[in-house]
């Protein structure tokens, strides 16, 4: 694909705007009704590229017609709990839905791969890994915080594919608290001073 | 992946302007709005030529007819309720991408041509400088 070079300044990020006149806009409660839809949509596109799927074969699998994928798809059939089950059978289970999803994770596309893999070197259920994955993380964000390791000045990047094995943060002393050491962590978790 | 869009600081009320576009579907089409912020959120999450699944998907495709690198992203690709095109390119030196102009399209019928024009013009406009 052919790119082109730019520095102008005079550009504004889609994102940030639209964020700010979703959280500003007066019918937000519609807007928001409609993300968990727009989400399933997203999701089960990339599926069914990565399963290599057409619109036909997803139907035949799932007992139905391909314009009915396809109006699922073009956001013109609401799809019935019965439809997205047989969808994320069809998936192999790997259909992330939420109706708010505010405490929900998902694992990236891409490193679900990984993820089935190691959750099966440890002998464990893809799920209940995936779940012992973030209670550890969020553990470690909490000993952190504690810390007094993140602030405006310090980062914490955190990336938690493939460390299943959290060492101990050696427990606070004052000193510290006032210049904060971590010794023993993770190889995947690094403190910017 | 960064995803911006081509202002129109002097007049927002500039009917090829994306500003214009993203307010009257947010008020109008939410259901579309829903779909067109979540499509954006996804792709600024990937890399900036891995847009595979769009184009396999035919969500994303080049602009046959024009001479210059632009792309259509149709969001969702066919629908009676409505589709939304929004012109982009892509921008080499950030690994972001730029959109230009777009339109809403609802029912029937092709895409409007002054609004294609209208990216052409503010795609030259950022390579000449």
């Amino acid at each position: 694909m052919k790119q082109i070079n730019s520095d102008n300044k005079n550009e504004l990020d889609v994102i940030e705007f639209m964020n700010q006149q979703h959280e500003s806009s007066e019918n937000k409660n519609e807007l928001d009704y409609w993300n968990a839809y727009a989400k399933v949509i997203l999701e089960s596109l990339h599926l069914r590229s990565k399963f290599n799927f057409t619109q036909s074969q997803l139907a035949e699998i799932l007992k139905t017609t391909q314009s009915v994928i396809s109006r699922f798809e073009n956001m013109g059939r609401l799809p019935s709990y019965d439809f997205l089950a047989r969808l994320s059978q069809a998936f192999k289970d790997t259909l992330g839905i939420t109706l708010s999803g505010n405490f929900m994770a998902v694992v990236p596309l891409e490193k679900q791969e990984l993820v089935a893999r190691l959750a099966k070197e440890e002998k464990q259920q893809t799920q209940t890994f995936v779940q012992g994955l973030l209670d550890e993380i969020i553990s470690i964000k909490e000993k952190a915080n504690l810390l007094n390791l993140v602030d405006a000045n310090k980062v914490i990047e955190i990336d938690f594919i493939g460390q299943k094995k959290i060492n101990k943060i050696n427990s606070a002393t004052n000193d510290d608290l006032i210049s904060p050491v971590v010794t023993n962590l993770p190889e995947r978790i690094y403190a910017h001073a | 992946m960064k995803v911006t869009f081509y202002p129109n600081f002097e007049d927002i009320s500039d009917p090829h302007g994306v500003e214009k576009l993203l307010k009257d579907l947010k008020s109008r089409y939410p259901r579309l709005w829903a779909l067109v912020k979540e499509a954006i959120k996804d792709i600024s999450r990937k890399e900036v030529t891995n847009l595979d699944d769009y184009v396999k998907t035919k969500w994303v495709s080049r602009l046959s007819h024009v001479s210059e690198p632009l792309y259509e992203f149709r969001i969702p690709p066919r629908a009676k309720g409505g589709v939304v095109r929004l012109y982009f390119a892509y921008m080499k030196d950030k690994g972001s991408i730029k959109i230009f102009s777009g339109e809403i399209k609802i029912g029937n019928g092709t895409a409007d041509a002054a609004k294609i024009q209208s990216a052409i013009q503010r795609y030259r406009e950022e390579f000449e400088k």
